[in-house]
């Protein structure tokens, strides 16, 4: 079996599960009001998605095709059931806010995604780097959003009872930002920004593939 | 115009129509200007300075999008748009905190006037199709005259990027970028956006409350006693809702110059009614009270965030009003014109789609002929 760096990376950016693929919205959404609950969202992601990849590609040979999708919620439920009771048991706080969305991980469509895309259909080492680099890109894009709404809907950035930064007492926070719709906003932001980024990469490398004439044909966006 | 001979050849159509945006944002903001101008005279230096920097925030936002996405003048646009956010925090930080609105002012309107100007090349830098004037003197009167100077600032930003110039600019926005701009304020700094009301010429006992905020929790007994100055000088609201009297008379206006269709503006106030009866509520004063006329006529009306055909528009006007009357009357909030508009914006292709209308000669599917 040969080990690709691409299933490690494909996550990160090109498939980012959220901003490409644009599954597991709900809980991004809903988590990244403040940067220490998406870090410890992402961390429980990570170690789900990998870990269930793993299981799944390595019972592969002996799951009936026909009820793969129960046996696939049995895997992830179980990883799931493990992170929700250690953040229980050491992290009492964070799990309070992070409330129904760590058992809610068990249906979060990622994990499912790519049991079903992925991990089903490639080998054991594949599914490790894949549930890895999914899951990273993941958390990439909550901390990034979580740093965003922190920091303009409270006007501070806190984490375990430390203040990182702070924009000053005259900052009059607007609260919308740390509101549904301000998450909203900022997703498509950072999309927005993501597409206008790679088309400008792909414009300049065409660009200098042609030499410098003809005007290349628009890439990214959806 | 290159070859410069008598002959002209050109493809149709030939006849042409003299409107052009500008000429009908040239209009809408005719239509404004009564009341407008009874506001500046009501609300004087507070509610001018709010008109003022919302309107010049509004076209400087624009121009700067446009610079930025055109690839003309990159430096000098970055050189503005840092100035004019950096100069003004720094002059309230300096402790001048009355003369930053003035330096944003100033600022912006420098760099307007430098684009709109002839380049040394001879050609217009930007011209300006008043788009924008009319989103930002609307986000103004949608404003409490005494919100702090920042509010319109940040809100016509709001309103010109995030609400227009981000889906590909006019004719591309799906929601009015005004109401955008305000429903966003209103989250953000609900305390500035509720307050700041303005008690002018002292006709009432209302302070601090709107008509409609005393209507919502019965602190008005008698609300006729409130129809006189809902029509004339309103004792407490936004900007825009000084007189429903001068705006209807704006409104009027538009309608003589075809402008605006009666569609919308009459199927929102007359569902408002009905609704309002139906509810048990006093429907004229609901009709004059808050943000319905100015609503209805000119925020409701626009082109591009409307069905267009004229049944999609009466369809459009009645769950306007519906849904209006249906928040001021069962939600929290005292006013539900921003939330109605803004939602039927969403629905406004679905709406499109559904009222399209039939073609001559064409047979509706499922109506075919029989054999």
């Amino acid at each position: 079996m040969r080990v690709r760096l691409i299933d490690l990376t494909r996550g990160l950016v090109q498939e980012n599960p959220l901003l490409r693929l644009m599954i597991g919205l709900c809980s991004a959404l809903a988590v990244s009001v403040k940067v220490e609950n998406t870090i410890f969202m992402g961390l429980a992601v990570i170690f789900v998605l990998t870990l269930s990849n793993i299981v799944i590609s390595a019972i592969r040979p002996v799951t009936p095709d026909n009820i793969r999708i129960p046996i696939f919620l049995v895997v992830v439920s179980s990883f799931v059931t493990i992170v929700d009771l250690v953040l229980k048991a050491y992290f009492p706080e964070v799990y309070a806010r992070l409330g129904v969305w760590i058992p809610l991980i068990v249906v979060n469509c990622i994990i499912l995604g790519r049991a079903e895309a992925f991990a089903y259909r490639n080998g054991i080492l594949a599914s490790t780097l894949d549930g890895l680099g999914m899951g990273a890109g993941y958390t990439l894009v909550l901390i990034v959003m979580g740093i965003v709404r922190e920091l303009l809907g409270t006007g501070s950035i806190t984490m375990m009872g430390v203040t990182l930064i702070s924009l000053g007492t005259g900052f009059q926070a607007p609260t919308f930002m740390i509101t549904f719709p301000g998450a909203f906003l900022t997703f498509g932001l950072i999309m927005g920004a993501l597409n206008k980024a790679q088309s400008a990469l792909a414009e300049r490398a065409a660009r200098r593939a042609t030499g410098s004439a003809g005007r290349p044909t628009p890439v990214g966006g959806v | 115009m290159a070859g410069g001979g008598n002959l002209v050849v050109t493809v149709s159509p030939h006849i042409k129509s003299p409107e052009t945006t500008g000429s009908i944002m040239r209009l809408v903001l005719l239509g404004l200007l009564p009341a407008t101008l009874w506001a500046c005279v009501l609300f004087g230096i507070s509610g001018i300075a709010v008109i003022a920097i919302s309107v010049i925030t509004a076209l400087f936002c624009e121009v700067t999008w446009h610079n930025l996405r055109d690839g003309k003048g990159t430096g000098r646009t970055w050189f503005a748009l840092v100035s004019s956010l950096v100069v003004p925090i720094g002059v309230s930080a300096a402790g001048l905190g009355r003369a930053a609105p003035a330096a944003a002012i100033a600022l912006m309107s420098a760099f307007i006037l430098s684009e709109a100007g002839i380049s040394r090349q001879g050609e217009r830098r930007h011209s300006f199709d008043g788009s924008a004037a009319v989103t930002g003197l609307l986000l103004a009167l949608v404003l409490p005259p005494l919100v702090p100077w920042w509010i319109p600032f940040v809100g016509a930003f709001i309103a010109i990027w995030l609400g227009k110039e981000i889906f590909g600019g006019l004719g591309y926005n799906v929601f009015n970028p005004a109401l955008v701009a305000r429903a966003i304020l209103v989250l953000s700094w609900p305390a500035h956006l509720t307050a700041g009301w303005f008690r002018s010429l002292g006709i009432d006992a209302t302070s601090k409350a709107t008509p409609l905020m005393l209507a919502k929790t019965g602190a008005a007994a008698d609300l006729t006693a409130y129809y006189a100055p809902l029509l004339l000088n309103n004792p407490g609201g936004c900007i825009g809702e000084v007189s429903a009297f001068l705006l209807l008379v704006g409104g009027a206006m538009l309608l003589w110059k075809r402008v605006i269709t009666w569609e919308i503006p009459v199927t929102y106030l007359g569902a408002m009614a009905v609704a309002s009866v139906l509810m048990g509520v006093d429907p004229v004063f609901h009709l004059l009270a808050g943000g319905a006329v100015l609503g209805a006529v000119f925020m409701a009306t626009d082109y591009v965030t409307s069905p267009v055909s004229s049944r999609g528009k009466i369809v459009f006007g009645i769950m306007c009003g519906a849904i209006t009357m249906l928040l001021r009357v069962y939600s929290k909030a005292p006013e539900g014109v921003t939330s109605a508009i803004l939602f039927m914006n969403m629905v406004t292709p679905l709406i499109d789609r559904s009222t399209m209308p039939r073609p001559f000669g064409v047979v509706r599917a499922g109506r075919g002929v029989r054999k």
